[in-house]
């Protein structure tokens, strides 16, 4: 160390100025020109933290997911990951739950339908017009082909017994009500459902 | 404390982060003069005292050999004003330092701090702080820097930890809260991070190419404070206390963003 003397302003000063950067120097001495240099080429985003549940199954999984605002005003998910402090999971996930971003983000998701003719090979993308309309012809006709109107006791009891549902565990209560009003209606007996909270 | 691990440690990073070079060198020739007392006990109730008499001259004689210039001057006219104790006291007290006394402070108490262990409380018994939530529950002092806990599974996210700047002490505190005012709104908190290109669904190394892949910035816009985030997850080598120096860039960045640091570190960031 030189010799220099610090008066008691000086001091005073270094003591006051906080963390602030002057001339590329901390308050301290450091020299911060390399540091100044590697945060300028640094790319940080900033996310905000949201609170979630696993979709997947009955065991309730807490989710913290990271989400930012684009300049367009997308909200893009970042990351989802177990919530550590959580008392159901304390921050683990199996691996489907760890890859439930994939239900919101996904480079190999399939945006439209595909249909594969009988006899045929390869598959081809159809409109959700032609899907839809494929999916109720070939619900009516099984459901026209297995519906029982009376048992074999002649009991009368409208039902479908050709076609069955089995609802996923993403599904939200609303869409379970929905999808369960509309079994019924077509006269459906077998209905299930995946579990969960 | 596993002084050996935190030398190696700061030799490791300043090859890896050469701007940080200048800093781990003081904080290199702190750690030795710690280490030259490491099997000395320090009477809790005099501490201060004991501190001025012990730890005093190697600190001073260690910043004037690798500290630049101001700080170096700043710290031997401090030993020199027969201050130096008053301000350790003041340190042990919970009072406000400027920089300069709170690094020499720092340096010549926080070994003997935690060596102390459980009665690092009976040490620090003049700060009238709360013990435990925000504040430290063995000492009552501010956190310094968060830690998330390592986990052989890349699937789990370990609990995170608060690490005391004045004791070095760690206990668990909420992942979801601001460490400086308890805020868990989400949208009230932002985490700042290197971008990485694509989703991240697990914490194994993917090959990205951040310079700072295990540290983060986690802010709060309601204190408009922040602490810098270890994930030991992601870098199972780091050893937070040295790691959390070399966030200069990221300290930095968020100066620029209007934030503050909950306590500065030894070197005064």
């Amino acid at each position: 160390m030189s010799e220099v003397e610090v008066s008691r302003r000086q001091f005073l000063q270094i003591g006051a100025a906080g963390t602030g950067v002057l001339g590329g120097l901390s308050p301290l001495g450091f020299d911060l020109t390399q540091a100044i240099t590697v945060k300028q080429k640094l790319r940080i985003e900033g996310a905000t933290v949201s609170h979630s549940v696993c979709p997947y199954c009955a065991v309730g999984c807490a989710l913290l997911a990271y989400t930012k605002k684009n300049a367009d005003g997308k909200v893009e998910l970042l990351q989802i990951e177990g919530d550590p402090d959580s008392p159901v999971n304390e921050g683990r996930l199996c691996p489907k739950g760890a890859s439930a971003l994939q239900l919101a983000v996904s480079r190999r998701r399939v945006p439209s339908p595909m249909y594969r003719e009988p006899g045929a090979k390869e598959w081809k993308t159809v409109s959700w017009d032609f899907a839809l309309d494929r999916l109720a012809r070939n619900i009516k006709a099984s459901r026209d082909r297995t519906f029982v109107t009376t048992d074999a006791n002649g009991n009368l009891v409208n039902r479908c017994e050709g076609i069955a549902f089995a609802g996923g565990a993403a599904f939200s209560s609303e869409e379970g009500y929905l999808a369960t009003k509309l079994m019924r209606s077509l006269g459906y007996v077998y209905l299930e459902q995946q579990a969960r909270v | 404390m596993d002084l050996d691990s935190r030398r190696q440690r700061a030799w490791h990073l300043r090859e890896r982060y050469p701007f940080a070079q200048q800093m781990l060198g003081v904080y290199v020739a702190v750690v030795e003069v710690w280490g030259s007392l490491e099997n000395e006990l320090p009477p809790p109730g005099e501490l201060a005292s004991w501190a001025g008499e012990k730890m005093l001259p190697g600190v001073v004689k260690a910043t004037e050999a690798a500290a630049p210039q101001p700080l170096a001057v700043a710290t031997h006219d401090l030993a020199r004003s027969g201050r130096a104790v008053e301000v350790l006291a003041g340190w042990l007290a919970g009072q406000e330092l400027g920089p300069a006394e709170r690094f020499l402070a720092r340096a010549c108490l926080q070994a003997p701090l935690e060596a102390l262990r459980e009665e690092a409380g009976t040490a620090c018994a003049a700060d009238p702080a709360p013990r435990g939530g925000r504040h430290c529950p063995r000492c009552g002092g501010l956190p310094q820097l968060s830690i998330r806990a390592g986990a052989d599974d890349p699937l789990v996210r370990g609990q995170r930890q608060l690490s005391c700047a004045r004791c070095a002490h760690r206990w668990q505190y909420s992942a979801s809260s601001c460490p400086s005012c308890g805020e868990s709104t989400g949208a009230r908190r932002t985490v700042y991070a290197e971008k990485h290109d694509g989703p991240v669904v697990s914490r194994t190394a993917d090959g990205g190419t951040e310079l700072f892949a295990h540290l983060s910035i986690d802010a709060c816009a309601t204190c408009q404070r922040y602490l810098i985030d270890v994930d030991s997850g992601r870098d199972a080598r780091a050893v937070p206390e040295v790691d959390e120096l070399v966030a200069l860039p990221l300290d930095l960045y968020a100066n620029e963003q209007g934030l503050s640091k909950v306590t500065p570190n030894l070197m005064g960031f």
